[in-house]
């Protein structure tokens, strides 16, 4: 069967040729306000015999009588003419305002927008390259429906992106969408440069997605870099960037003398002692003799006022009548905010090439070289900062000093909480320090193809090969400090690994595009061959100089410490795949694809995902001609069904692995075999979709609406042990996410100087458990904090107790049974007893909502005034909560501080909060169960980017030879509004630890065009 | 005319067929097996001397534990308060129980991890048996693994007054809940199977395992679970199967029993091993002992590592030892600070000169905002580390079963009627106890002398006290130092967390 697929596809049809006289035609080309028009390519349909417009808009071509001659250029419909003589034949090209000629790249080629039946939305370069980022998802932000985008602030950091919810289990199945980069398959794409890229494509919907098989379960984000176009002339281009990134929304934290307020409320003996000696190394305050002379803000201490980013790119682009090229050089800078090594720096070299090297054949290459370095910061210190008590400082010179004279080898001069007796050493430093962390990331994407025309315009065959490398160098070293002996590091360790992937996809296809009357027809066949290849080796040594040069494990001093370990996975994929897609007179579309897939992954091998589409243009129909307002309506819809394999694969059967003990001071070896083990077969995907797009009132309203739903079936879930801790992945699931996504446009042009652009978007999402097989519910997160899938309830929603308020005095603590059984006191939390039997148990458990936003949007609006331009984009998102686990982990270690909010809110007496319970209460194992004190509404709304631009032209400013020129200064994310108590509402999976926050940047740049 | 074009268009056709035909056929690609994996279905069990592996893996298990273990286990009776800032230890030590508590979670868990892994592991030496031709041996090593699981079971049960008794892997949903007498009477009938196949020595004489279970391992937890029955015949038949084989010795050295002297000492029926295999880097295998640790000492040793300090002796036990003029019992089951002398010294009166914060090899013990007194027994003086390591307690062993508390437990079993076979009296079995620790003989021991002397002899072990005092339905002695003890708060509630995965747990025990 999949073997005499392609047969299906050799479908040969033969035209005639005829020889000609040929003809030669002149004239110019303007645009509809009369202006000539430079660099209109000017082509004889079916060959490579064509020319581009001079400086005034003219051109000269000789072509066969009888010849097609199309005119085209970039923002303009094409036009196509049939000379029957020679002469004079002058152009007026239509800007293309509708866009509807615009192509849009599919999976294995492209397709005119109006042909599409399915939801795709489409970014280009000007657009993404507005947010000053490292990594070109974080620009999509708010400005596409249906996609979330959860940022983080740590340099080089990938942003969690979700389209169209979340169809996997979180923990089993990284969410991420599948990135096509000019044909080859990535999960993530913090190698790519924002400035390289032409046009980044989301598909968003199972119909448009299902042509990539089982990678697309969770949407595709298909991006083609910058490529040159035949006969243009060679452009020189710079753009960069210098700005800076601030903190913002920054936490506030009990502040010492808070501390020591909430630490008398709590009345616990021995977090007294600890302020007391506080006081006796550091002294009074002379503000409040009862307050240590000590108050460290953390966050301030440990953040820089600023951080540096920049970015500077150069590229050409260009091509004469056979061969067009691209090239490129970027550079990226991002500091980040914590004072520490904490930086990302990446260049990128790219080049791609295409070459017509004769009648039936083109070819071409594509190199994408990335070369990133990573300083990551130790995240640890946004932990300890939030838990660090204010009375303790930075530093502690006595401690310095007194390890000095006692000799001791590497002294440190920060302070340590076990100088004050606490527990741990809180200080936040001691992560950033001491811990040096650098990733070397290179990554190496390889392409050729062949496009071969076995049919002039018609049949179509193409090859192409893709290799990507990647190299992760990452090196972890621990540099070793003493303060006291529990807070220290004896000895350095230096632990290197090495991670080599290596990737090569092999895809053929044939393409056949044909029209017969009103009917046209494009069928695609291929197959698609995938080697995936993991190679990881990791070693580990102590006792290592401290100097950086000197940071390898052959400069150990200490042989058995070291230790190495290795690992390596090769996965094949095979798939056959075809597509056909017909409309009649533009006005009913049908589109159909399958992919057959064949993975080693799973235990299950071969999976087949069909799709199709539909859709009516309503204003081709004769009916419609009176309704003058309404320009173009189309509706549409369309099913698919595709398969996750992001999840992890499955033993599928017992393993013995080996372990070693201790037997009489020997080390003797054993082996250990698991009593369970993992089976999988394959998570689908069915979504379908329906939706319309419309253009009113002379093109000037756009609006594109989609509804969609989407189940995930057998989703692979983890099912707890019984008894044991673990769990083990099976399919035992489904779940829908379905939404509404609406897109509106309004441009307008009110003089030729001024005109502006309003846009919006909102989507729903509702994500519930449909099914779990037979169990009632699935347990995740962890069993202090719980969160839970159950049918009807969004997957992984909180779970616990809801509280009602704060028991305020005796009598009302008298009057309930509940507080009575529990020795409760004043200040304890009264949890609501839902099924009202006095007594509060598991039974009382209720939903305490989801991580999942519910309704988000975005807006946009655009000013072009003469050579001005401003845009501002806005977002937001309802819906969702966060677990305050900052909050939370009192339950572990309860000699720390609280946030401000928390301090000033406590119950203290009768009527002063009902919110939040006594300073003692919070160490009450009853007030530390799991309830909705801890769950916080997620909402927030955000100025996303603000920019001005001017442009300058330089030639008229100037003179001829200036480059043209283009200066803006951006805010982005200058302003963010949210109720959370915590740095940032970008939780990406709802649990608030310790979250790298997201700074606000401002930045100047100019884009320079020779 | 067609001729023409085919003949032009056949270099395109043919090199792109040429290319078709070359990538059909790798669909065999899919069944390569996962790289970096041990399947239990590729191991060589014709291998006859591998057969120990699986066994190890056990004993691999059964040393692994968490550190909230042993701390949850032995911190309710009354010769431990619960230190540190653990909530849920703190209210355990108050007898407030939640079954949202996380630490008695991962008791029950890392429990039945290992005894999972006892179920595997049985599995696995069975399939080497044919191999080696040695069904003793194989029959050996699975009595090994029951005796073990045998002792993890007891845990349970005595902590959560029943528990699940696994009969297949495949059943537990359906499997009912076990009170904890049937557990008990399980593990009688468990050790009775095993004891024939086991090796017939001290644990310590093993050449192969040394320091693994033997017959008398067996019998230890086979009387433990019987006195836990209250069936007091029973526990004299088993102990006196120990004390009649003369396979067993107290220490001379009370003291440096718990140090690294003690290790695999003549005393010791069960012990967890640990070890640092002798050098001062690299691969060692440990329990996590910082918790019995104090926040702040002045070690000899520098950079010894400290401790949490969430295990503090009780005033009342210290007190109870002064009573009785324990020298070497009270100084190694306890460590004094500074502000733990004052504390004393303003409580009790007149102390004995010897008591001091600093221990016989030096180490200086400061004053502890969250503890006064530490644990001696589960504190290992910085001078026994191993030059190059610096955790607290690296390289010690975890003694489990000790021969004294067989002898104490013979004793008040022959004080409650039971009768023997062998020639020990309870005087003399507790006066053994009695003169390793300098103390006179007694004569006519009564129940109340046997259970007294256990508690000064067995203090900060494992909940041995606590299990005394249940088993006694002793609340006064349990309601001490302002805790109120009752019956119904014998057992902590099963896990909320497993109630949830398993509804036959909900009826609980009353």
């Amino acid at each position: 069967m999949r073997k005499t697929f392609f047969i299906l596809f050799l479908l040969f049809s033969f035209s005639t040729l005829y020889a000609q006289d040929r003809i030669s035609i002149s004239g110019s080309v303007v645009d509809a306000s009369g202006i000539t028009l430079p660099g209109v390519s000017v082509l004889e349909k079916g060959t490579t015999n064509g020319v581009v417009t001079d400086i005034d808009g003219n051109y000269t071509l000789s072509v066969k009588q009888g010849a097609t001659v199309i005119f085209s250029y970039i923002g303009f419909l094409s036009q196509e003419i049939n000379p029957r003589q020679g002469g004079t034949i002058n152009i007026q090209l239509q800007e293309d305002v509708v866009g509807l000629e615009e192509v849009v790249v599919v999976g294995y080629g492209s397709m005119k927008k109006a042909d599409l039946t399915s939801s795709i939305s489409t970014l280009k370069s000007d657009e993404l390259v507005k947010t000053p980022a490292g990594q070109a998802m974080e620009s999509l932000q708010g400005k596409v429906a249906g996609v979330q985008i959860v940022n983080s602030g740590s340099p080089g950091s990938s942003p969690t992106v979700r389209i169209r919810g979340i169809g996997s289990f979180p923990s089993s199945s990284n969410s991420s969408p599948l990135y096509v980069v000019d044909g080859m398959y990535f999960d993530n794409i913090d190698f790519l440069n924002p400035s390289d890229i032409e046009t980044l494509s989301i598909l968003k919907d199972a119909s448009a997605s299902a042509i990539y098989g089982v990678r697309a379960a969770n949407g595709v984000v298909l991006i083609t870099t910058k490529k040159g176009s035949l006969n243009t002339e060679t452009s020189i281009t710079y753009e960069g960037y210098y700005g800076i990134q601030v903190p913002q929304n920054v936490m506030q934290m009990a502040n010492a003398e808070q501390f020591v307020d909430y630490i008398y409320q709590t009345g616990s003996e021995a977090d007294i002692s600890f302020i007391e000696n506080a006081m006796q190394r550091y002294g009074r305050s002379r503000v409040n003799p009862n307050v240590p002379d000590v108050n460290t803000d953390w966050y301030a201490e440990i953040m820089k006022s600023h951080a540096r980013q920049q970015n500077h790119s150069v590229s050409v682009l260009g091509g004469n009548d056979k061969t067009s090229y691209s090239m490129g050089v970027s550079y990226y800078d991002q500091e980040g905010l914590l004072e520490a090594e904490d930086r990302y720096k990446r260049m990128n070299i790219r080049t791609s090439i295409d070459h017509q090297a004769n009648s039936w054949l083109k070819a071409g290459v594509n190199f994408n070289v990335s070369n990133g370095t990573r300083d990551i910061a130790d995240d640890g210190a946004w932990f300890s900062a939030y838990h660090a008590v204010p009375i303790l400082p930075v530093y502690d010179q006595e401690n310095y000093e007194d390890l000095l004279a006692q000799g001791i080898d590497n002294p440190s001069n920060y302070s340590s909480g076990q100088l004050l007796d606490y527990r741990g050493s809180q200080n936040p430093f001691l992560n950033l320090a001491y811990n040096q962390k650098r990733q070397n990331i290179r990554k190496v994407l390889a392409g050729v193809y062949a496009e071969v025309d076995l049919l002039p315009n018609m049949l179509k065959f193409k090859t192409t090969y893709n290799s990507s490398m990647m190299f992760l160098k990452q090196r972890n070293v621990g540099i070793p400090y003493y303060i006291t002996t529990s807070t220290r590091r004896i000895l350095s360790t230096v632990e290197s690994i090495r991670t080599t992937d290596v990737n090569h996809f092999f895809d053929n296809t044939l393409t056949y595009t044909n029209s017969f009357g009103d009917h046209n027809v494009s069928a695609m066949g291929g197959m698609s061959y995938r080697d995936e290849w993991y190679d990881y080796l990791r070693g580990y040594a102590e006792d290592i100089p401290l100097n950086e040069s000197a940071w390898y494990i052959s400069q150990s001093q200490s042989e058995s410490s070291k230790q190495v370990s290795d690992d390596g996975e090769r996965l094949h994929g095979i798939s056959y795949f075809g597509r056909v897609s017909y409309n009649y007179d533009n006005k009913y579309i049908a589109y159909f694809t399958i992919r057959q897939e064949g993975t080693q992954k799973y235990q299950e091998k071969w999976g087949t995902f069909p799709a199709f589409g539909l859709g009516w243009v309503v204003t081709e129909e004769g009916f419609m001609e009176n309704v003058g307002f309404l320009d173009y309506l189309k509706l549409r819809g369309g099913w698919g069904k595709l398969g996750n394999d992001k999840i992890a694969r499955q033993d599928g059967a017992n393993t013995t692995n080996p372990v070693y003990l201790a037997i009489d001071d020997m080390q003797i070896d054993g082996t250990t075999t698991t009593s369970t083990f993992g089976y999988l077969g394959w998570e689908t995907v069915t979504g379908t979709n329906v939706g319309f797009n419309a253009e009113l009132f002379d093109n000037r309203l756009t609006i594109d609406a989609d509804y969609f739903v989407r189940d995930t079936e057998d989703a692979a879930i983890p099912v707890s042990l019984k008894l044991q801790s673990g769990s083990v992945l099976r399919n035992v699931g489904t779940i829908r996410n379905s939404g509404l996504e609406l897109a509106v446009n309004w441009r307008n042009e009110i003089t030729r100087d001024f005109s502006y652009t309003v846009g919006a978007n909102i989507s729903t999402l509702k994500n519930e458990v449909r099914d779990l097989y037979g169990q009632s519910y699935i347990n995740g997160g962890s069993a202090e904090f719980r969160q839970r899938s159950q049918v009807g309830e969004p997957l992984l929603s909180f779970y616990g107790y809801e509280v009602a308020g704060v028991y305020q005095n005796q009598a009302e603590i008298d009057a309930d049974p509940v507080a009575v059984d529990n020795s409760l006191v004043p200040g304890d939390f009264k949890y609501v007893d839902q099924n009202n039997d006095d007594v509060i148990n598991d039974d009382d458990k209720v939903f305490l909502g989801s991580y999942i936003p519910t309704f988000s949007y975005g807006g946009f609006i655009g000013l072009n005034y003469k050579d001005f331009e401003f845009s501002m984009n806005i977002m937001g998102q309802t819906g969702n909560k966060i677990l305050n686990r900052k909050r939370g982990e009192i339950i572990w270690t309860n000699d720390t501080n609280i946030d401000a909010d928390l301090a000033n809110g406590l119950w203290n007496g009768e009527g002063t909060s009902n919110k939040y319970p006594s300073a003692s209460g919070l160490r009450r194992g009853w007030n530390q169960n799991f309830s909705d004190y801890l769950v916080e509404d997620g909402n927030f709304f955000r100025i996303q980017n603000i920019q001005v631009a001017y442009n300058l032209d330089g030639e008229k400013l100037f003179g001829a030879g200036m480059p043209d020129a283009r200066i803006f200064v951006t805010a982005e994310k200058p302003l963010t509004v949210f109720k959370y108590n915590g740095f940032n509402p970008e939780v990406n999976n709802g649990i608030d630890r310790q979250f790298y926050p997201v700074p606000a940047v401002y930045t100047i740049g100019v884009n320079l065009k020779f | 005319m067609k001729m023409k074009l085919l003949i032009s268009y056949f270099k395109p056709v043919f090199l792109s067929g040429m290319l078709l035909v070359a990538i059909i056929g790798c669909t065999d690609k899919l069944d390569q097996p996962f790289e970096n994996e041990s399947f239990t279905s590729d191991v060589d069990y014709t291998i006859a001397e591998d057969m120990d592996l699986p066994l190890l893996g056990a004993y691999y298990g059964f040393y692994t534990r968490a550190w909230e273990e042993p701390l949850t286990l032995g911190l309710r009776g009354d010769d431990v308060n619960a230190a540190g800032d653990q909530v849920p230890m703190q209210e355990q030590d108050n007898f407030t129980y939640m079954a949202s508590h996380w630490n008695t979670n991962s008791v029950w868990q890392n429990h039945y991890n290992d005894i999972v892994n006892i179920f595997t592991a049985i599995d696995e030496i069975n399939k080497y048996r044919e191999a080696t031709g040695n069904d003793a041996l194989a029959d050996q090593y699975i009595a090994e693994c029951r005796v073990m699981r045998g002792y993890l079971y007891l845990n349970i049960a005595r902590t959560f007054g029943g528990c699940i008794v696994i009969d297949a892997l495949d059943n537990i949903q359906n499997t009912p809940l076990s009170k904890k007498a049937e557990v008990m009477q399980y593990i009688v009938d468990e050790m009775t199977d095993a004891i024939p196949n086991l090796p017939d020595m001290h644990p310590n004489k093993r050449s192969d395992i040394r320091g693994g279970m033997t017959t008398y391992t067996a019998y230890a937890i086979q009387a433990l679970a019987y006195q836990e029955m209250k069936d007091y015949q029973g526990v004299v038949n088993a102990t006196s199967q120990i004390i009649n084989s003369g396979e067993f010795q107290l220490a001379g050295d009370y003291y440096h029993l718990f140090k690294t002297a003690g290790k695999l000492d003549d005393e010791n029926i069960m012990e967890f091993q640990y070890s640092d295999f002798n050098q001062g880097e690299g691969d060692r295998f440990a329990f996590l002992w910082a918790p019995f640790g104090i926040g702040g000492w002045t070690p000899v040793v520098t950079g010894a590592g400290a401790g949490w300090g969430f295990y503090e002796p009780t005033l009342k036990y210290i007190e109870f030892m002064l009573d009785r003029g324990e020298v070497v019992r009270l100084e190694t089951s306890v460590i004094f600070t500074p502000d733990g002398i004052t504390e004393l010294r303003n409580d009790y009166g007149e102390l004995p000169e010897w008591i001091t914060n600093t221990n016989r090899e030096g180490d200086i013990f400061n004053n502890n905002a969250r503890l006064n007194f530490a644990s001696g027994k589960h504190i290992q003086p910085s001078t026994e580390l191993i030059p190059g390591r610096t955790s607290l307690g690296s390289n010690k062993n975890f003694i489990v079963i000790r021969y004294s508390e067989m002898l104490l437990m013979y004793a008040e079993a022959i004080t409650r009627g039971a009768s023997s076979s062998i020639s020990m009296s309870a005087d003399d079995a507790v006066n053994m106890v009695r003169s390793r620790a300098g103390l006179g003989s007694l004569s006519g021991v009564t129940t109340q002398n046997v259970l007294d002397e256990k508690f000064a002899e067995l203090a900060m072990e494992w909940g041995t006290r606590y299990y005394d005092m249940i088993r006694t339905e002793n609340t006064s002695e349990l309601s001490h130092e302002g805790k109120t003890f009752t019956m119904d708060k014998a057992y902590l509630p099963f896990p909320a967390d497993q109630v949830a995965e398993l509804p036959q747990l909900e009826v609980g025990i009353d």
